[in-house]
C-alpha cells in the first residue's frame, strides 16, 4: 500500500483514540449525567476530569444576563467630587459661592464670588485634577465670567465605569459564593451586562433573591483580642505555610484560620479602593460573629456639618423605633468598643461607641487627624453604604432563563433518543440504497458523531439541546457528502470507467462541491455563532464542528476505504 | 444499483418553468400577506415578557380554563394560558407580556398616585421590569410609599416586595422592589390545586429592551448572511448565478415564516436560528445544481443554455432527492421525538429543507436562465 495510505489511516486512528480518552469521563458516567455533578468520580489522574458540558437548558440551573447603569456610578462619582469642590478650594483660601452639577451633561458647575478667585480656582484645580477632570470653557463663558465648569475626562469616565461593573461582579460574586454553586461562570457581556450562569441550582427562585438584594448591612461587635497588626501577621503566616492563597475569599480565610481566632469570632476586610489608581488595600478586623442589627431599622442617613465648630463631618443615622430600642441596648454595654458597620461581609467602617444612644439617632463622627475634605469623602462613602446602595450602580435583571432540574433530564432523555434513531434511519436508508459503499458511508457518520462530542468535551464548549439538534442535523447532512461522491462514482462507473478509475474520478470532481455546500451552510453558522447566545450558540457550535468533521470524514476517512479496498481487491464491481 | 431515478430520463423542468415560477411568487405573496394579516406571534425573546412553563400533577386532571380561572385574581395585564406538550401530560406555558408600552403605563399610574398622596414627590422611574426608583425633596415615610402603590391597585403582578433607601441623599431616593411574578402564580396555583402537586418546570424573563435589541440583531443577522453568500456566490460562479441563490433563499425563508405566521406559531430565537440553518443548508442544493451546469456549460459549449441547464438539473436530481430525504429523515425523528421544546424548531428545520429543495430544483435556475437572458439583451443593445 502507498506510504500515503498508512499515514492516512495512523492519523484517522490517533483521531480516534483521542475521541474515545476524551469521551470515557461521560461514558463513564452516563448514567449520573444531568444529576448531582458532585458526585463524579474521577479518580484515575490518567483520563482527563472533565465531562462533556452541558447547558443549563440540560442540566437545570440559572441564566442571567445583568445590566449594570454605569453612568448612575459615574454621576455618582462627579456629584462627589463636586460637592467636596467646596471644602477643597477653601484650604487654600479660594471662595466658591456655589456648586451646581448636571447630572445630564455630567459636568460640575463652580460659582465664584469674584473674578479674582475664579483664576485661582482655575490654576489650582488644573493642578491637582488634571488626570480626571476637563475645563469646559465654552460653557463656562455662556454662564458668566465667574464660573468654572468641568467635565470628566474620557478614560477616567470609562475607568470608573469598568470599576463599577468590576464592584458589582465581585459583590455578586460574594454572593453566589454563599450557596456553594460547583461551577457557577460570571462575566462581563459587552461593554455593560453581566453574564451570570449557576447550572445545577436546586432553588432558582432563592438564588435569584440573593443575588438582586439591596446590600446586607451587619452591625457586629469589633473584638478586641487581636488588633490590626497581629491578624495582618497571622494571615501572612498562613499565606507562607502555604494554608492560604495571597487572594482569598472571607471564607476560605475564615476556615483557614479558625483555630488561630478567639470562640465566636471571625475576620473580616475593609476594603479601600484608591480610585484615581485603582490600587486596593485591605484592613483585617476581628468580628464577633453575632450579628446585633441589620440595615433594615435604618430609617435615614445623612452628612452633617459637625457643629464643634472645627469644620468636621459627621454621619447622623436615624433609626426606626425597634432598630432605637435595640441600639440603646448595644450602645449602653459596650460604651468604648467599635461597632463594626458591616456591608456584604466586607467592613465599611468601625466607629468607636462614645455613649449610649437611646433616641435611635446617632451621629458617627470619623477617624480623627483627618483633613476636613477627606472626612467629607468618608463620610458621603458611608452614608451611601448606610443608605443601602452599596452596589456603585444599579443592576437590573435584564434576562432570566431558569430551568428546572427534571425539566433538564427530560430533555436530555429526548435528546438522546432524536440522535439515536434519527441516527439508525440514516444507517438504515445509506445500507438499503448504497449497500456496500453504504457500509463505508455509515462507518464515517459514527465517526462524525464521535468526533463532535469528542471536540465538544476537550474545548468545554457547552453541548445544549439545540445543540443536540445540531448534531441530529449534521447527521443527515454529512451523508450528503457521502452521496454527492457516491453519486459521482456512479455516473463514471456508468459512463464505463473502472471501479479503481471512478472512484478517484468521483472523488476528484466531488470535492470542489461539496467544498462549496458545506462552505456556506458553515457561513451561516457562523454569523448565527455571533448573533445568538445560550442555546442557540449551542446550536451553532456543532453545526459547525459538525460540518468541519462530516467534510473531513466524507473526503479522507472513506477514501482510506475505498483505497484499501481497491488495492487489496481487484474490484471488478462495485456494491453501490 | 439502486437509482431513484430511471437512468437518462429527463424531466422538462426548465421548459415548464413558468408554471412554477407563478406557483412560487403567488406562495411567497401569500406568505407576504400572511405576515401582514396574522402576523409573527413573537415569542418573548423578540417582544420582552415572562414566560412560565409548569407540570400540574396529572391527577388532577387540570384544564386551561381551570388555570385561566384562578389566575383571574392576580389580574395579570396581557397574559395568554395554553396547553403544552402532549394534551395529558399537564404541562401548560403561561405567558406575561411585558412591552415597554405596558411598563411606561404602569410607571404612569404609580407616579400619578405617589404624586396625589405623597408630599415632595419628584419622580418615578423603573429600571428593569420590577425595580422602580422614586426620588422626593425631602425624606419621606417608607410606610407612606408603600401605601401610595398599594393605592394604585396594580393587581398581583405589582405587589411591592421592599422599599428602602437608596443613593443620594440629596435626592432622597428611595428603591421601590416588586415580587416576581413567577413566584405569586405559583403559590396561587398550589393553593387551587393542592401543595407539591404544581411543578414549575422552567422559567423565563426577557426584559423589553434586550427583546427590541434581539429583533434588530436577528433581523441584521439574517441580512448579514445573506449578504455574504451574495458575496460568495458571485465570487465562485458567474455573477447571472448569485440573484437566483438569493431569490430562492428569501423565498424559502418567507414561505416558511408565512406559514408560522397562519398557524400563529411561537416565533422564537430558535426558529430565528432553524431560519438561518435553513439559508445555509438550501444553498447546498442549490450550489450542487450550480456546479453542475458549471461543469456542463464548459462541456456542451454549443449548446444552448437552456438545455444545459435542463440537463444539469437532471443530472442532479438523484443527488438531491437523496440528501433531501437523509436530512428529512432526521428532522421528523426530531419533531417526533425531540420533545415539546424542540417541536417548532424541527416543524421550521422540516419546512425549510421541503421548500428548499424545491426552490433549488424549480427556481434558483431558471433564475439563473432569466438573468443571463437580460444580460444579453443588454449587450446586444
Amino acid at each position: 500500500m502507498a506510504k500515503w495510505w498508512w499515514t492516512k489511516v495512523s492519523l484517522v486512528i490517533i483521531a480516534i483514540l483521542f475521541s474515545v480518552y476524551y469521551l470515557i469521563p461521560t461514558i463513564t458516567n452516563w448514567n449520573k449525567m444531568g444529576a448531582d455533578f458532585s458526585t463524579v468520580d474521577t479518580e484515575s489522574s490518567f483520563f482527563p476530569k472533565e465531562l462533556i458540558k452541558l447547558g443549563l437548558d440540560l442540566q437545570g440551573g440559572i441564566h442571567l444576563v445583568l445590566g449594570v447603569d454605569v453612568n448612575v456610578a459615574l454621576e455618582n462619582e462627579i456629584t462627589r467630587i463636586g460637592d467636596n469642590m467646596k471644602e477643597y478650594l477653601k484650604k487654600d483660601s479660594i471662595f466658591v459661592k456655589n456648586v451646581d452639577i448636571d447630572s445630564i451633561e455630567m459636568k460640575i458647575i463652580l460659582e465664584f464670588a469674584t473674578g479674582k478667585s475664579q483664576e485661582k480656582g482655575y490654576s489650582k484645580i488644573k493642578n491637582d485634577y488634571f488626570e480626571i477632570l476637563d475645563f469646559d470653557n465654552e460653557t463656562a463663558s455662556t454662564k458668566g465670567d465667574n464660573f468654572i465648569v468641568l467635565a470628566p475626562k474620557e478614560e477616567w469616565a470609562n475607568r470608573i465605569k469598568k470599576q463599577a461593573i468590576d464592584q458589582a461582579i465581585e459583590t455578586i460574586r460574594n454572593r453566589i459564593d454563599e450557596f456553594g454553586v460547583t461551577e457557577p461562570n460570571i462575566q462581563i457581556q459587552g461593554d455593560k451586562r453581566i453574564l451570570v450562569q449557576l447550572p445545577g441550582v436546586k432553588d432558582p427562585a432563592r438564588a435569584l433573591n440573593i443575588i438582586r438584594r439591596t446590600a446586607l448591612l451587619e452591625f457586629k461587635l469589633v473584638d478586641k483580642t487581636m488588633d490590626r497588626l497581629t491578624l495582618e501577621k497571622a494571615i501572612d503566616k498562613a499565606i507562607k505555610e502555604g494554608k492560604l492563597e495571597k487572594e482569598h475569599d472571607n471564607k476560605t480565610l475564615n476556615n483557614v484560620m479558625k483555630e488561630t481566632l478567639p470562640e465566636g469570632c471571625e475576620i473580616a476586610y475593609q476594603i479601600e479602593r484608591d480610585k484615581t489608581t485603582g490600587e486596593v488595600t485591605k484592613i483585617p478586623y476581628l468580628i464577633q460573629k453575632k450579628t446585633l442589627l441589620t440595615g433594615e431599622v435604618i430609617e435615614d442617613a445623612r452628612v452633617m456639618q459637625d457643629n464643634t465648630g472645627f469644620n468636621q463631618y459627621a454621619v447622623s443615622m436615624e433609626f426606626n423605633r425597634e432598630g432605637a430600642k435595640i441600639f440603646g441596648r448595644i450602645t449602653g454595654a459596650n460604651v468604648g468598643n467599635q461597632l463594626a458597620i458591616i456591608l456584604d461581609g466586607n467592613v465599611s467602617s468601625a466607629p468607636i461607641i462614645n455613649e449610649k444612644i437611646p433616641s435611635g439617632r446617632a451621629r458617627i463622627t470619623l477617624g480623627s487627624g483627618m483633613n476636613a475634605e477627606d472626612m467629607f469623602k468618608e463620610a458621603s462613602d458611608l452614608v451611601v453604604v448606610l443608605r443601602a446602595g452599596s452596589l456603585p450602580a444599579p443592576v437590573i435583571v435584564e434576562e432570566n432563563r431558569t430551568v428546572g432540574p427534571s425539566l433538564g433530564k427530560d430533555s436530555i432523555t429526548k435528546g438522546k433518543n432524536a440522535l439515536l434513531i434519527g441516527a439508525i434511519l440514516v444507517i438504515i436508508f445509506m445500507l438499503i440504497y448504497y449497500r456496500g459503499s453504504g457500509v463505508i458511508a455509515n462507518f464515517a457518520l459514527l465517526l462524525n458523531v464521535l468526533f463532535i462530542l469528542a471536540i465538544l468535551t476537550a474545548f468545554q464548549a457547552t453541548l445544549t439541546l439545540p445543540g443536540i439538534a445540531g448534531i441530529v442535523l449534521t447527521i443527515g447532512m454529512a451523508v450528503d457528502a457521502n452521496v454527492i461522491i457516491f453519486e459521482r462514482i456512479k455516473e463514471e462507473l456508468r459512463a464505463g470507467k473502472s471501479p479503481k478509475a471512478a472512484i478517484a474520478t468521483g472523488y476528484e470532481k466531488a470535492q470542489l462541491t461539496i467544498l462549496d455546500a458545506n462552505l456556506t451552510t458553515l457561513i451561516a453558522a457562523i454569523v448565527l455563532f455571533q448573533y445568538g447566545t445560550g442555546p442557540i450558540q449551542g446550536f451553532a457550535v456543532t453545526l459547525m464542528i459538525g460540518i468541519i468533521c462530516s467534510y473531513i470524514t466524507a473526503l479522507w476517512i472513506t477514501r482510506v476505504v475505498f483505497d484499501y479496498a481497491s488495492q487489496k481487491f481487484t474490484l471488478k464491481k462495485l456494491s453501490i | 444499483m439502486f437509482q431513484f431515478i430511471k437512468e437518462g430520463k429527463e424531466f422538462k423542468i426548465i421548459q415548464k418553468r413558468k408554471i412554477f415560477l407563478v406557483f412560487s411568487t403567488l406562495l411567497v405573496l401569500a406568505s407576504i400577506i400572511a405576515l401582514f394579516v396574522f402576523g409573527l406571534n413573537f415569542g418573548i425573546d423578540f417582544a420582552g415578557g415572562t414566560e412560565m412553563q409548569i407540570k400540574v400533577d396529572r391527577s388532577k386532571n387540570a384544564s386551561v380554563s381551570q388555570i385561566r380561572d384562578s389566575l383571574k385574581e392576580l389580574n395579570l395585564q396581557g397574559s395568554s394560558i395554553q396547553q403544552f406538550g402532549t394534551a395529558d401530560s399537564g404541562e401548560f406555558l403561561i405567558r406575561i407580556e411585558s412591552s415597554v408600552e405596558k411598563i411606561d403605563k404602569i410607571e404612569a399610574i404609580i407616579t400619578e398616585k405617589m404624586e396625589t398622596n405623597l408630599e415632595n414627590f419628584v419622580s418615578f422611574k423603573f429600571r428593569g421590569g420590577d425595580t422602580g426608583y422614586a426620588t422626593f425633596k425631602d425624606k419621606v415615610a417608607i410606610a407612606d410609599i408603600e401605601n401610595a402603590v398599594k393605592g394604585a391597585n396594580l393587581g398581583d403582578e405589582y405587589v411591592i416586595d421592599q422599599v428602602s433607601l437608596f443613593g443620594k441623599e440629596t435626592k432622597n431616593e428611595y428603591l421601590v422592589k416588586f415580587k416576581g411574578v413567577p413566584t405569586k402564580i405559583h403559590d396561587t396555583l398550589l393553593n387551587k390545586f393542592g401543595e407539591g402537586s404544581v411543578e414549575v418546570e422552567r422559567v423565563e424573563m426577557v426584559g423589553p429592551k434586550v427583546g427590541k435589541e434581539l429583533r434588530q440583531k436577528g433581523v441584521y443577522a439574517v441580512l448579514v448572511a445573506l449578504f455574504l453568500i451574495l458575496l460568495y456566490i458571485a465570487f465562485r460562479f458567474d455573477i447571472a448565478f448569485a440573484p437566483g441563490a438569493v431569490i430562492a433563499l428569501a423565498h424559502d425563508v418567507m414561505i416558511t415564516m408565512g406559514i408560522f405566521a397562519v398557524f400563529q406559531l411561537d416565533f422564537s430565537l430558535q426558529i430565528l436560528a432553524a431560519l438561518l440553518a435553513i439559508v445555509g443548508y438550501s444553498l447546498n442544493d442549490t450550489i450542487v445544481v450550480y456546479d453542475r451546469i458549471r461543469d456542463n456549460v464548459k462541456k456542451f459549449k454549443g449548446k444552448e443554455l437552456a438545455q444545459t441547464i435542463n440537463t444539469s438539473i437532471n443530472q442532479t436530481l438523484n443527488r438531491t432527492i437523496l440528501t433531501s430525504v437523509t436530512t428529512l429523515l432526521v428532522t421528523v425523528a426530531l419533531l417526533f421525538l425531540g420533545g415539546r421544546i424542540l417541536r417548532d424548531f424541527a416543524l421550521a428545520l422540516t419546512i425549510g429543507v421541503l421548500v428548499g429543495t424545491y426552490s433549488s430544483i424549480y427556481i434558483a435556475s431558471p433564475i439563473v436562465l432569466f438573468v443571463d437572458g437580460i444580460r444579453k439583451k443588454a449587450k446586444n443593445q
